[in-house]
């Protein structure tokens, strides 16, 4: 069941405070203060005040798409140039049958095979 | 046995109940969501459907086989790499989040609907076209062709279809497709695919086909047997996200038309050009279908059907002597033929014919009782009153004599692209300036395009150049020589516009043809009493009839639809149901506050 929207924003506002001490935690920096500390305030006003916590929670939300969106280009750039760009050169045969189709008989009609009894089922 | 058919996802969702065979509803998703060419999943067509449904579901039949699908579009990809990362990006995401899991999502929206745990089955693309062609056709035995964009792999399909069997015999497979081929052109001319290929239609016999040549010469390798392979070094759309690309463009000198430039003579010579071809096309296709199958009959379906300029030409001059045209031959349709489809399959299903179609003059879709028809006008404010059939059709065909514009809205609205008479606005064509105040007050839409005349069936040949019945508006007709007038404009194709060409000009093309829609009493009993209480008045058995939409949206289905649509556009009258409203006898308030609308272009 989805959260309702103001346990939502107190879910994210709590794990990014408790991200960000963690951060400080593991390298000390001073900037890493600076951010905990930000991120706890926001804490607190999701705690206290859900409403006024909203503008924060929609620029997270801004943040965490533009973030996914650029995942899924890479994602997607990297399955495209290590899956089809290969295979445009393992498969030329594939290739041409798909441009040019076969000239039989000066025709380029192709039978269809049988019906399977079974069709209806399959997806494919 | 009890069917939901389904076609969703790609354009023109729909949802079909069949019920021992017999379509019980039928209705696309666009008509409950407004959006024009909806292709989310149709739950609200399905909720209807199964709203009229007698006991709970056997089975669900979606129209294409989805894996076959995606294997067509991952082999393209591979084909193209490493162009084509638009396409790429654009498609997969959508097929891994959605696509591929398609028992399921039907199910879920299924259980919604109060039907868990119904199987759901696949049935082929242009098998659900073809089966939608044939098994709701008149005849016993037919030759069968299909012809659309794609499906899975599959662009054009030749059949034979006997008693409950359907067999395939040839076929074309993607990217070859005649399909795809019109709509390049659709896009080069600034049209939208797959929603503007008919304005491309309507605009070519404005046009010389100077073009055809270089079509057959560069564009595509066509074979006596209507075979043909697309040259895919012009097409955009392997490898990107437009159909046409700059070697198109190189090769009839000019770029691609934006949507909001003007429309030339160059257009105009393009759309004849190509619809020159594609009826070509269809005829050696339909010969070669002939050949191997001798029969007599030809059942149509898929987009390319909805060509009435073709289907007509095929009538005229092709080797069948009855053609059965699908009156939703697109996408929409496939769902009728799935579960058509499946239905013929199982054992013991029969198939009779007894000379009538099954699709009930396309009138498959929502009907609204008079209680509901009343609480929506008294909802708007608006008055209204209240008449007997008699004196409501008396009362109509006095204002449309009158020149005014009807709104016409009784009983099940249509199923499929075209309006039939029971969601139509409705006009007098024999007025000269008719057409374009319907084009640019009514509609909205460009002024070149033409409207369909609906005749009585037993005048048409006093009016038209036609033998037989068109009730479903998919062939063409020349208007009845007796009735053309002298052309005296040979100019520019804008110029030649307004000029009267018969005396029905409202319905009369450039090159004196007619979308013809033939009406009888036996279909569709009100518009057949409404074109003889008109006739009796002026002598005039032919108005016009044209979709009662406006730009950019579906034709209305509900009354509040139809009455936001009335008052939006300078219609004078609308007559749904039992009730007859005018607009002069509206408060004025009402009118100007709902003529400010806004709309979106089609």
């Amino acid at each position: 069941m989805p959260l309702a929207p103001s346990a939502r924003a107190r879910l994210h506002a709590t794990a990014a405070c408790a991200g960000s001490w963690l951060l400080w935690w593991r390298f000390e920096h001073p900037a890493l203060i600076v951010l905990a500390g930000v991120f706890t305030s926001f804490a607190v006003v999701a705690w206290i005040s859900p409403r006024h916590h909203a503008p924060v929670q929609r620029m997270f939300d801004r943040v965490l798409h533009a973030l996914l969106a650029v995942f899924s280009w890479i994602v997607l750039a990297l399955v495209f140039a290590l899956v089809f760009v290969p295979l445009r050169v393992l498969l030329p045969r594939a290739r041409r049958r798909l441009l040019r189709p076969a000239l039989r008989e000066g025709s380029y009609f192709q039978k269809p095979p049988p019906p399977r009894a079974d069709r209806f089922s399959r997806q494919f | 046995m009890r069917l939901l058919g389904i076609s969703a996802f790609y354009h023109d969702s729909a949802a079909v109940l069949l019920e021992d065979g017999r379509i019980v509803a039928a209705a696309q998703e666009e008509r409950f969501s407004r959006v024009k060419h909806d292709a989310s999943f149709p739950r609200h067509a399905a909720a209807w459907c199964l709203s009229q449904a007698s006991g709970p579901l056997d089975a669900v039949v979606y129209y294409e086989k989805p894996l076959l699908k995606f294997e067509r579009i991952l082999h393209t990809i591979a084909a193209v790499a490493p162009r084509g990362f638009g396409a790429f990006a654009a498609a997969v995401p959508d097929w891994v989040h959605h696509k591929l899991w398609l028992p399921a999502a039907i199910d879920e929206e299924l259980s919604r609907l109060g039907q868990r745990g119904v199987p759901v089955r696949f049935s082929g693309h242009h098998e659900a076209h073809a089966a939608s062609a044939f098994f709701a056709s008149p005849f016993e035995h037919a030759a069968i062709l299909t012809l659309d964009g794609v499906g899975e792999w599959t662009t054009t399909a030749l059949a034979r279809g006997h008693g409950r069997e359907l067999e395939f015999l040839r076929e074309l497979h993607f990217p070859h497709s005649l399909g795809l081929l019109y709509s390049a052109f659709t896009h080069y001319c600034g049209f939208r695919v797959n929603s503007g290929e008919y304005k491309l239609m309507g605009l070519a016999p404005y046009g010389a086909p100077r073009f055809a040549w270089l079509i057959r010469e560069h564009l595509l390798d066509l074979r006596d047997d209507g075979s043909f392979a697309l040259n895919l070094d012009c097409f955009g759309f392997l490898a990107g996200q437009t159909m046409t690309n700059p070697h198109f463009e190189r090769l009839f000198g000019a770029p691609a038309r934006k949507p909001d430039a003007a429309l030339t003579q160059f257009h105009c010579d393009l759309a004849r050009s190509i619809q020159d071809v594609t009826e070509d096309i269809v005829l050696r296709l339909a010969r070669t279908l002939h050949t191997l199958t001798g029969e007599d009959n030809l059942c149509l379906a898929g987009g390319v059907a909805l060509n009435c300029v073709a289907n007509a030409r095929l009538l005229r001059e092709g080797p069948f002597r009855n053609i059965w045209v699908q009156p939703a031959a697109g996408d929409a349709g496939g769902a009728l033929g799935a579960a058509l489809a499946y239905h013929f399959a199982q054992d013991g299903a029969v198939r009779t014919t007894d000379g009538r179609d099954l699709m009930q003059g396309a009138f498959l879709g929502p009907s609204y009782s008079d209680e509901e028809i009343e609480a929506a006008i008294r909802e708007s404010g608006l008055i209204a009153e209240r008449l007997e059939p008699a004196a409501l059709l008396d009362r109509v065909a006095s204002r449309l004599a009158s020149g005014a514009v009807v709104g016409f809205c009784q009983g099940r609205a249509e199923f499929g692209p075209r309006a039939l008479g029971a969601r139509s606005i409705l006009a007098d064509a024999r007025p000269s300036e008719m057409q374009r105040r319907l084009n640019l007050k009514i509609k909205f839409r460009e002024s070149f395009r033409p409207f369909a005349p609906i005749v009585l069936a037993e005048r048409t040949r006093d009016w038209f150049e036609f033998d037989g019945a068109s009730p479903y508006m998919l062939f063409t007709a020349p208007v009845a020589v007796s009735r053309c007038l002298p052309v005296k404009n040979f100019g520019e194709w804008s110029a030649r516009l307004a000029e009267a060409r018969s005396t029905i000009p409202a319905v009369t093309h450039v090159d004196f043809s007619a979308r013809l829609q033939t009406v009888d009493a036996e279909t569709n009993p009100a518009l057949h009493a409404l074109l003889s209480t008109f006739e009796r008045r002026t002598g005039c058995p032919v108005l016009v009839n044209t979709s009662f939409n406006v730009r950019g949206e579906p034709p209305v289905c509900h009354p509040r639809e139809a009455i936001a649509g009335f008052l939006a556009t300078d219609m004078d009258v609308l007559a749904f149901g039992p009730f007859y409203l005018e607009k002069e006898a509206q408060p004025p308030a009402l009118r100007r506050a709902q003529r400010s609308r806004e709309f979106a272009p089609d």
